[in-house]
């Protein structure tokens, strides 16, 4: 039963690693941009959250829309002003932006917060779960986020294959040189897909925030993850990226089980096991 | 009337190399213009500069009585610049129809999608079988099709066809040529380079030849193909040795 309940833990745990992957995987597909600073994102998400909630006390039902428009359009603009000026043939220039971005982003949120580990508290939520009878309970917050996880990939699979701005995606991912010709704005689009992608950070922030502690320095390691979870699963396939999450997650989950020690290496070995097995991931890009 | 695209003085460097040279030129709405010349004279690049891939080094570029020197290629399709390329660059991850969708969205800057003009465009230019398919599926004939109808779907009043026709059979040919007749006679004005000069003469009402970045020859295109000093450059006939 341990062992049941521990793998449950690690699908639930696989949607927050799929959340962190969604918005960089999304980055990646329309771009080719990778986001060194894509965890520091994620943590500066989770401090505007506990920003917005606990010093400020706004309801979490105002707070979380704010979190995320704010992301969004911190997102749009920061393409728009800063990325889309390093973006290009050389992959070299967007990596180096981002990884100053990312060293940039630790230092503020160390001056600004202070070291201390902190977390934002979720009332009675934290300690809810669902029995399910011989020694297997679900946490209704884990359970919530695995949800969010889901109905997020889903908004962006429909966003993707269902509407005109995903034609307009999609088109960019393509070939981003035809689509001037043809009347779009490329820097307009590629902005439209990091303010996406930043919402998602901000729906991935909360979430981070009410799951664990973190401090500043905890972005490097929630990239890492979201890099394992997108390869894992295959590039440019959003659900493989929930796959490959959940198989992260459950891989910690059960490595934690055989030694609290073992917890990151037992991801970290599923991945490079998986890499070795099959190096474009299990389910890699798929048509539309 | 105004023309529809009014080129004055305009030139192109690549460095010290002077590509597109002095190059004067009105096309009236609904006309039909084909460009020959030999390869590296300079035909994309005038395209290019038509287009707004590219900016001129001097002179000006008007579209439909506007200056538009300085527009970036979005902003002149939104105007009504649509373009075909050499070589197709079909959204191979979408269908047939979602690229239509895509062309006409981009094109027409965010505005209502006119689904039901793609599935004219579709019907039109013989592709509407093949709707659902994934782009990169399409054989080379069908991907000349949908370059064409993608450029339709951006809703274009002047057409840019960067040689369609190259690398057809001759019954694939007719077949495209049919098509932009139709698509000319709908009123969209045209500017076709074209090595395949027979399909060019069936659709074309003037003809221009450019050799080394300079209009060197134009006017009624039987009456251009057979001066001799076209001849020359084109088809390499000595003037002097009329193998005709």
């Amino acid at each position: 039963m341990v062992w049941v309940n521990a793998i449950i833990q690690g699908v639930l745990l696989g949607g927050l690693y799929a959340l962190f992957a969604a918005g960089l995987s999304l980055m990646f597909g329309v771009m080719r941009f990778v986001n060194i600073a894509h965890g520091d994102f994620i943590v500066v998400a989770a401090y505007l959250a506990l920003t917005v909630m606990v010093s400020l006390g706004i309801s979490p039902w105002v707070a979380v829309p704010v979190v995320v428009a704010v992301m969004a359009a911190t997102g749009y603009l920061g393409q728009r002003l800063l990325l889309n000026r390093v973006l290009g043939k050389d992959i070299l220039p967007p990596i180096l932006v981002t990884f100053g971005l990312s060293i940039i982003l630790q230092n503020a949120l160390l001056e600004t917060f202070s070291a201390d580990s902190v977390r934002l508290p979720a009332g009675a939520l934290e300690t809810a779960s669902l029995t399910l009878g011989d020694g297997i309970a679900i946490g209704i917050l884990p359970l919530a986020m695995f949800a969010t996880a889901i109905g997020v990939i889903a908004g962006l699979q429909l966003i993707f294959y269902r509407t005109p701005l995903g034609r307009m995606l999609r088109a960019t991912s393509d070939d981003a040189e035809i689509v001037p010709l043809m009347g779009g704005n490329n820097a307009h689009i590629f902005a439209i897909a990091t303010g996406l992608a930043s919402a998602v950070v901000g729906v991935a922030g909360i979430w981070l925030a009410m799951r664990t502690n973190f401090d500043p320095a905890a972005g490097p390691v929630r990239l890492l993850f979201a890099f394992e979870a997108v390869i894992i699963g295959g590039l440019g396939n959003i659900w493989a990226t929930l796959a490959g999450g959940i198989i992260l997650g459950v891989a910690q989950t059960v490595g934690a089980q055989i030694d609290a020690g073992f917890q990151i290496l037992a991801g970290h070995l599923v991945f490079l096991l998986i890499l070795i097995v099959k190096p474009t991931g299990l389910m890699p890009r798929m048509t539309g | 009337m105004t023309p529809i695209l009014t080129m004055r003085g305009v030139n192109r460097f690549f460095g010290t190399f002077h590509v597109t040279q002095d190059i004067d030129l009105d096309l009236a709405p609904g006309e039909a213009l084909g460009v020959i010349g030999p390869n590296g004279a300079g035909k994309s690049t005038l395209f290019n500069l038509i287009a707004g891939t590219l900016p001129p080094s001097s002179g000006t570029v008007a579209f439909r009585g506007r200056d538009v020197t300085r527009l970036p290629a979005s902003e002149r399709c939104h105007l009504g610049v649509g373009r075909s390329f050499q070589i197709p660059h079909p959204f191979t991850g979408m269908t047939v129809y979602e690229n239509l969708l895509a062309a006409s969205v981009f094109g027409r800057s965010g505005h209502d999608v006119p689904e039901e003009a793609c599935r004219d465009i579709l019907e039109m230019t013989g592709l509407l079988k093949n709707a659902n398919r994934p782009a990169g599926s399409l054989t080379l004939l069908e991907r000349k099709r949908l370059e064409l109808a993608r450029a339709l779907a951006t809703g274009p009043q002047l057409l840019l066809l960067d040689e369609i026709a190259g690398g057809l059979t001759e019954a694939e040919c007719q077949e495209l040529v049919a098509t932009i007749s139709a698509v000319r006679d709908s009123g969209v004005s045209i500017i076709w380079i074209e090595h395949v000069v027979h399909a060019l003469l069936a659709i074309v009402s003037r003809l221009i030849v450019i050799d080394f970045g300079k209009i060197v020859a134009q006017g009624e295109p039987r009456a251009v193909m057979a001066d001799p000093l076209v001849r020359e450059i084109y088809m390499g006939i000595p003037a002097d040795e009329d193998a005709a």
